[in-house]
């Protein structure tokens, strides 16, 4: 058996072998796979990033119907902040329009809470990033009270901050009729519902408003995206190819044969070398995934498809090969 | 048998060992045939081949038989001592001994100085002589060639034949051949244009 594993390794590595360019092609197809799919990645974080800008998973919870108010506790609101699926929950009170100097007049004030808002966190001003911006961190006047005030960050939809000044939430307020959450960009409705059951709500049955519905789900559309089935695609190709490759060595395999080997040993032979050429497309293309993990939206999964894609490869290319070594050696002899 | 014609038939043969046993006849005669059915790689339509190796009697299998082809079949991207060796490995033996045995027959066949030179630089009458060697250097009793001395020259047929005539006592040497040279020196034939 080793001398069986020491020539499919000579027959697949060998730099004159006629194997060799198809197990450098197994490894240039796995780092094409693994590209096109970081691309795809890429592609769908750019898509989540954009919709998250537009609201996506943030939700509004409040009354189902106008007439039937309900009181959230702000307690339990601010709470969910960091629990599972939420990145972030608080509540948004509007203040009316003030003069603030140096920034003009008629300025929207928000009052919101540090969990959802962490700039405004240790008593700070956030002046919206589509007002005038400030240096470092600076004082403005409002109403004639000085606050110390720092540029805000971008927000999505939703948690409407960018065209105004934010200031904490006073701990004077207990309760609001709306909270507002950010859901992970993963969560699902079960996620949700999870956590609107622990919000404490009093009065009417509660509703959560999407700030931006989907009209398709970006993320069941990624999965359902026919490229995921291109690591299966190349496999098949890939172990096809090598099949072929491998027919086209009767001669070769006659050599082992005239050299004394058996149906069996051939049969090793072949299926080593199959082994061998999937296994180097798996692993070149385990090793690429690895190297651009931090781009990958899912390295452990994309792992796995590398491995399917090298499994594929054999299963393709064995049944194909086998059918040589199965031939009689005079019949293997005779066709050059 | 073969597609319904019977394209060989041949009554009783014995070869013995210690011998070199030639098959002659005309070109179609059946002799690549009748060592392949001796070989076991075709099956005839009706009687049997039985090999006699001290208390066993049976039909001969793979690892009794070395077989030197019609046409030499060689790896073409392997060394010429990588290709010898084949035929020792198949039996077993470690590498450093398959390649040391290997060595020693194609010091045999005269090819010692081109070990190290590729299978696909040989000629075909070296090609032929690397097979030989590949054949004689896994100690199997049986050794089979096709042709042996078809694509040599004089001097390269003559050292060939040579070597099988002069084989141990031990081994069965069958050949199927036309050559004159060759058929000179075997002790028995099997004229297959008469039978």
């Amino acid at each position: 058996m080793s001398h069986l594993v020491r020539e499919a390794m000579k027959n697949v590595f060998g730099r004159r072998s006629r194997l060799f360019p198809y197990a450098a092609a197994a490894l240039l197809s796995s780092t094409f796979v693994v590209l096109a799919l970081l691309a795809q990645s890429i592609d769908f974080d750019h898509e989540i990033a954009a919709a998250h800008d537009k609201g996506r998973n943030i939700f509004t919870v409040q009354s189902s119907s106008s007439d039937r108010p309900v009181v959230i506790t702000r307690e339990s609101c601010e709470r969910l902040t960091g629990k599972a699926a939420v990145v972030r929950a608080g509540i948004i009170t509007d203040r009316g329009r003030k003069n603030a100097q140096p920034l003009g007049s008629s300025i929207p004030l928000v009052a919101v809470s540090p969990t959802l808002l962490p700039q405004v966190d240790q008593g700070r001003a956030v002046v919206g990033v589509a007002l005038h911006p400030l240096g470092a961190e600076s004082n403005i006047v409002i109403d004639g009270v000085v606050l110390r005030a720092v540029s805000g960050l971008r927000e999505p939809a939703g948690i409407d901050v960018n065209s105004a000044i934010a200031i904490p939430l006073g701990v004077d307020v207990v309760d609001d009729p709306r909270c507002v959450i950010e859901m992970k960009w993963n969560a699902d409705g079960d996620d949700l519902q999870l956590a609107l059951n622990q919000l404490h709500v009093q009065g009417g049955p509660i509703i959560a408003v999407p700030v931006f519905a989907e009209t398709t789900s970006l993320i069941g559309g990624f999965l359902a995206r026919s490229e995921r089935w291109l690591p299966i695609l190349v496999g098949c190709l890939g172990g096809l190819a090598t099949s072929l490759a491998i027919r086209t060595r009767r001669t070769e395999l006659a050599a082992y044969v005239f050299a004394g080997a058996t149906r069996s040993a051939v049969a090793t032979l072949v299926s080593l070398e199959c082994i061998l050429i999937g296994g180097v497309a798996a692993f070149g293309g385990v090793l690429t995934t690895l190297t651009l993990a931090p781009f990958a939206l899912s390295p452990a999964s994309q792992m796995f498809a590398m491995v399917a894609m090298g499994a594929t490869w054999i299963a393709s290319a064995l049944p194909v090969s086998l059918q040589v070594a199965v031939v009689s050696p005079v019949e293997l002899g005779k066709r050059r | 048998m073969f597609g319904g014609r019977v394209v060989l038939k041949v009554g009783h043969a014995t070869f013995q060992s210690g011998a070199i046993s030639g098959i002659i006849g005309p070109s179609g005669s059946g002799k690549s045939t009748l060592l392949s059915i001796i070989a076991g790689f075709l099956q005839p339509a009706t009687g049997k081949v039985e090999y006699r190796d001290g208390g066993r009697l049976g039909p001969p299998t793979m690892s009794d038989i070395s077989w030197v082809p019609q046409g030499a079949y060689l790896l073409p991207d392997r060394t010429v001592l990588d290709n010898v060796a084949l035929g020792a490995l198949s039996v077993g033996l470690e590498l450093a001994v398959a390649k040391f045995t290997a060595l020693r027959a194609l010091e045999k066949v005269g090819l010692e100085d081109r070990g190290r030179d590729l299978a696909s630089n040989l000629s075909g009458g070296e090609a032929q002589r690397v097979a030989l060697a590949r054949a004689i250097c896994a100690p199997r009793p049986i050794i089979l060639a096709d042709e042996p001395t078809a694509s040599l020259d004089r001097k390269s047929a003559g050292t060939v034949a040579n070597i099988l005539r002069n084989m141990p006592s031990d081994r069965l040497v069958i050949v199927a051949t036309h050559d004159p040279l060759l058929i000179e020196r075997c002790d028995q034939i099997l004229d297959l244009g008469v039978s």
